[in-house]
């Protein structure tokens, strides 16, 4: 059953992206990211739109809001709308993720996120976008987040590559040696 | 657990001096662990059989590459491994640490030293999955290797390069016969790799005080993956030791390897396959369980450089049912096996070695000439003698010819009994035997036959040494010699008569 429910949340990712790509801005993925997180975190959120003692018209203007929230753009309404009519919605989370994992590959680019102990100034984001792109080749769209954990040094990881210096890289593989011995 | 001061050094330098690999690391994000085995997405790049890195300190190996997830086996079971983890690519497969340092040393399957003597000082690592000798760079097996065990030399002869299989139900003494052919190599220039799967560690631990003991220990290395491990390291474990003695082997040396046992390994990967949600076949086992051990076994065998491998694999068998999954599958794949009856060994025959399911393919090419003179006609007293029991048994009263053919055999069946802590060299089995043929164990009385034979040994070394070098030095009984044993044989009868009468 989750298996299926996988491969139709990719089929209608897969929709969306084919008719939209053209239209999007590269930076709405990462509002897509917090949308899935959001949705995925709260899975009653959605499972409340599909009760059949709402009205059609007020399940629409939630997901509106939900829309508006999340700054998606225009063009989700009509997937919203989509999936309130075939009676999916509960496999909304699983489009999002879809669409995450799948834009980059539209678009010939890497989605990397720059992890620092401290906020990065523009020109080191610049820096660090140039350094990857020259590694890997593509078009890197990046997030920049702040993780104290790091103590020192910046982290630069997408689904598949990382890239880290780091004090607390360094530590970690100290505590490896010690670990395995 | 040793914090090596270099690396902690290396690591304090280049963190100073700036240094940072430029390139990117090929990661993937662990999103479901359990049962030692976990799956990651990413990792796109990743090769089967890969080792990869944990950012928790553990390490795993690759064993299923889908679309969205790799699966990946934990090799530390003690390390936790947590969802969200970054897993890197290492790049290489998974090797074993082989050279001469290995020898006397008790090791795991991920290549530690566990014996509390240091840490290993391995001339070189090389990938477990290697390829197996081809047809052209193997020679004929016509060297013995003698296990010390008169039962097996004479009946069921295993030459250097063979595989053998030790077949048999619990406590039926396939460990100790393995053991007593590990000490037997001594000082006869074979190395051996013994390979424990999902034993007991208080087993293991006998086991090395045992070989210790015998002095076997220094020629010997330990690979153990006991019953505690994850299980990928069960499933690496006999490949460890395979990498092992094969280094040897490429030396042009000889080695033996005991695989105990390879039901063991066969569960593993049962439960390994099972995991991974492989469709299961016969007996739950997945489809690919032939050639798990089929690869495995084929790397043993004689090669033209002058080198060995000898294979002894053990297999359990429940209520002696020599016709389950594994034991067939085993009995296809090797050049023989030696069946050890839980009846016999209940009767007080041990080694139990039931000579009529047990065959060596090999047979007398792979045999010293002076026990293969000496053994003519004894399997045939053998047979003969279990023929003529059944008769027996229902107090049937048989003729004269019939009644000495029952003698004769009860004294071959005495003369194979062993003890534990009692093994033969060539010579040895050769000079029992010539008694045994010549019928000088005929009037000496069951419970006497064994002390006779021992004695007779003794008897040849002590005062006739000349006679017990010349079979050591030619390896055959040349029929001077044969005369002379016939009367050394008739004088020890009387010897040892009077001695009874005392």
């Amino acid at each position: 059953m989750e298996q299926k429910a996988s491969q139709l949340a990719y089929k209608y990712a897969k929709a969306f992206l084919n008719v939209n790509t053209g239209t999007l801005n590269s930076n709405f993925i990462w509002d897509v990211k917090k949308a899935y997180n959001f949705i995925n975190d709260n899975p009653d959120t959605l499972l409340i739109l599909t009760l059949p003692n709402i009205s059609k018209n007020d399940k629409a203007k939630a997901l509106e809001v939900l829309r508006k929230n999340f700054n998606l753009p225009d063009c989700f309404t009509k997937l919203f709308e989509l999936l309130l009519k075939h009676n999916r919605l509960l496999i909304c989370a699983e489009v999002l993720k879809y669409i995450y994992l799948l834009y980059p590959t539209y678009t010939g680019s890497l989605l990397f996120e720059f992890i620092s102990a401290t906020e990065l100034s523009v020109e080191d984001q610049e820096q660090f976008k140039n350094f990857v792109a020259k590694q890997t080749g593509k078009n890197i769209l990046f997030e920049a987040m702040i993780d104290e954990s790091l103590i020192a040094g910046v982290r630069l990881q997408s689904r598949n590559l990382l890239w880290e210096c780091s004090i607390k890289d360094r530590l970690n593989r100290l505590k490896v040696l010690a670990v395995r011995g | 657990m040793e914090i090596r001061s270099s690396d902690l050094i290396t690591l304090f330098e280049d963190a100073l001096a700036g240094k940072q690999d430029k390139k990117l690391e090929e990661v993937g994000v662990v999103i479901q662990v359990g049962d030692n085995m976990c799956r990651t997405t990413g990792l796109s790049n990743a090769i089967f059989g890969e080792v990869i890195d944990f950012e928790g300190g553990n390490q795993g190996v690759i064993f299923d590459l889908g679309q969205e997830l790799v699966s990946i086996f934990l090799l530390y079971g003690n390390i936790p491994v947590a969802e969200g983890e970054v897993a890197r690519r290492t790049g290489h497969m998974f090797k074993a640490p082989v050279g001469m340092s290995l020898l006397g040393r008790v090791i795991d399957a991920r290549g530690k030293a566990i014996d509390s003597l240091g840490s290993l000082k391995a001339e070189e690592f090389k990938n477990i999955e290697a390829p197996v000798p081809s047809v052209i760079d193997r020679s004929s097996i016509n060297e013995p290797l003698q296990t010390g065990q008169l039962a097996v030399d004479a009946l069921i002869p295993i030459g250097r390069g063979q595989r053998e299989l030790i077949i048999g139900d619990r406590n039926s003494g396939k460990t100790a016969l393995a053991i007593d052919t590990i000490i037997s190599q001594k000082g006869k220039g074979v190395y051996c790799v013994y390979v424990s799967i999902g034993q007991r560690q208080s087993s293991l631990a006998k086991i090395v005080n045992m070989l210790e003991q015998a002095g076997a220990l220094e020629y010997t290395v330990i690979v153990s993956a006991d019953a505690a491990e994850p299980v990928l390291n069960q499933y690496l474990a006999p490949y460890v030791g395979c990498t092992v003695a094969e280094y040897f082997r490429d030396k042009g040396k000889d080695a033996l390897i005991v695989y105990d046992d390879l039901t063991n390994h066969a569960v593993a990967y049962r439960e390994m396959s099972l995991l991974m949600r492989r469709p299961p076949s016969r007996e739950a086992f997945p489809g690919d369980v032939f050639y798990l051990h089929s690869r495995l076994l084929e790397r043993a065998g004689k090669l033209l450089n002058g080198g060995s491998l000898t294979a002894l694999p053990i297999v359990q068998i429940q209520g002696d049912d020599i016709t389950a999954y594994i034991p067939t599958n085993l009995i296809s794949i090797t050049d023989g096996q030696i069946f050890l009856d839980t009846k016999l060994f209940n009767q007080g025959v041990r080694p139990a070695v039931n000579v009529e399911l047990s065959v060596s393919r090999i047979g007398s090419a792979a045999q010293t000439q002076a026990v293969k003179q000496m053994t003519r006609g004894l399997r045939l007293d053998l047979a003969q003698y279990h023929e003529l029991l059944s008769f027996a048994q229902f107090g049937t009263e048989l003729d004269e010819v019939s009644q000495e053919r029952l003698n004769r055999g009860a004294v071959a069946v005495e003369i194979l009994k062993q003890d534990r802590d009692q093994n033969y060299s060539f010579v040895d089995e050769a000079l029992i035997l010539f008694a045994f043929k010549n019928e000088f164990l005929n009037k000496v009385g069951l419970k006497n036959v064994r002390d006779w034979a021992t004695n007779f040994i003794s008897y040849v070394k002590s005062v006739y040494p000349e006679i017990y070098k010349d079979i050591e030095d030619a390896k055959a009984v040349s029929d001077s010699l044969v005369e002379k044993l016939n009367n050394v044989a008739k004088e020890f009868s009387k010897v040892f008569a009077s001695k009874l009468d005392k």
